[in-house]
């Protein structure tokens, strides 16, 4: 899995999402025409997404992952940037979310 | 510069993420063929073209690690009866001139689907099997069928191809000139378009047998298993039957495709979709032809 030579996704995690739910930043995440993230992705920590997609792997202690976070900001923005065959869409650089949008979706994935 | 599915099979590189360079030698449209199976058949261990045809049911026979078995919708035998019933009249109404549809293709139009899309040396095209219906039309002085217009195009294609139901597709590549369209089909399925980036090869090729979430209408959260489908046998089976009887032709789940990936569809009958669909069905020789299935 290609995910993994990026170093984004990780072991199992106990974290749990507490006031997540209604931030714009998970809206986002689940919304289609947005970041669709859970089309890809699981989030254990956030249980109420129930999704079985293992196109990327499960997102785990984001915060923990990526201390640095222009790294991940980077991996959202355009991944394709690092991985050229990554079949992550560049969120940023083909503006399917706004500036402010990536920074809303940063927050969701602190929490997770 | 994105991953070959040559890598390891010869020094060619044609990319997932641009046209093939023609400075390069190709590969024959049965090499590369041959190249995609064995690509699919690494992912997919025990399994090969056989299975596939079927769409994502096919996969879990000898890929029980990576995809679970998912609910399987019968065929709806009622829907297609009925659709086939239409095509049926369709196929055999008289034009002014007093000839049919049969009238157009060899042996009254049975066993001719299999060699579709073929190249068309006259008009140097490609030509789809529900272009030939409307060039029979036009030929004969009537009005041609819009492509898109499914409550008409549908069940005549539906038809058309049942005709040759169980047949195997036997799409030919026989000259340069056809290789060129075979070619041009291949690099837009290995292209890069949209806003979300995608190539055709990005999910059917690198990430078929993976599982996506589909979300439901009004429940975001809860998403529901879809096994993207390998591309080698999904020309086998189409047209497809979708919920509701409604018909939806190979061209159309491009278009769809094209609309996932944020990306302005080509229209129906396009030269760019009829030698997508040339190499797209190339990709499936051997298999045979099965109409209105609902499989994924």
């Amino acid at each position: 899995m290609r995910w993994a030579s990026a170093g984004v996704l990780v072991a199992a995690s106990g974290l749990a999402v507490s006031q997540a739910d209604s931030t714009p930043g998970r809206a986002l995440f689940l919304d289609p025409a947005k970041g669709n993230c859970a089309a890809c992705h699981q989030v254990p920590a956030d249980p109420a997404i129930k999704s079985t997609s293992r196109i990327g792997a499960p997102l785990v202690s984001i915060k923990s992952q990526y201390p640095d976070r222009a790294r991940l900001r980077a991996i959202v923005w355009d991944l394709g940037a690092t991985i050229p065959d990554t079949i992550m869409p560049p969120f940023g650089r083909h503006r399917i979310l706004t500036e402010a949008e990536i920074d809303a979706l940063l927050r969701y994935l602190d929490g997770i | 510069m994105g991953r070959s599915y040559y890598s390891g099979l010869t020094a060619v590189l044609l990319t997932t993420c641009a046209p093939p360079s023609y400075a390069q030698p190709l590969l024959t449209a049965e090499q590369e063929r041959q190249a995609l199976i064995q690509v699919l058949q690494k992912r997919f261990p025990g399994t090969g073209p056989a299975d596939w045809q079927l769409g994502v049911e096919g996969l879990v026979a000898g890929a029980g690690t990576v995809v679970q078995a998912i609910p399987f919708d019968s065929d709806n035998a009622t829907n297609s009866a009925d659709i086939l019933a239409i095509g049926k009249k369709r196929w055999e109404r008289k034009f002014k001139d007093g000839k049919t549809f049969a009238h157009c293709f060899p042996n009254g139009g049975k066993r001719i689907a299999a060699a579709y899309p073929q190249y068309d040396a006259k008009s140097k095209l490609v030509v789809t099997l529900e272009m030939a219906l409307n060039r029979c039309l036009q030929l004969h002085g009537e009005p041609e069928i819009e492509i898109g217009n499914l409550s008409a195009m549908g069940p005549l294609s539906a038809y058309a191809r049942n005709l040759s139901e169980g047949q195997r597709i036997a799409v030919r590549v026989a000259t340069p000139a056809a290789k060129a369209k075979f070619d041009a089909g291949k690099a837009l399925f290995s292209r890069r378009i949209g806003q979300s980036n995608y190539a055709c090869a990005s999910c059917h090729v690198w990430q078929a047998g993976g599982v996506l979430g589909a979300p439901e209408p009004g429940k975001p959260a809860e998403l529901k298993p879809a096994v993207i489908s390998p591309v080698v046998g999904q020309a086998a089976a189409w047209p497809r039957l979708q919920p509701g009887g409604r018909v939806i032709t190979l061209q159309m789940q491009f278009q769809q495709c094209m609309q996932r990936s944020g990306a302005e569809p080509f229209a129906l009958a396009s030269e760019e979709f009829n030698n997508l669909e040339y190499f797209h069905s190339y990709l499936s020789n051997g298999l045979p032809i099965r109409t209105l299935t609902t499989q994924r």
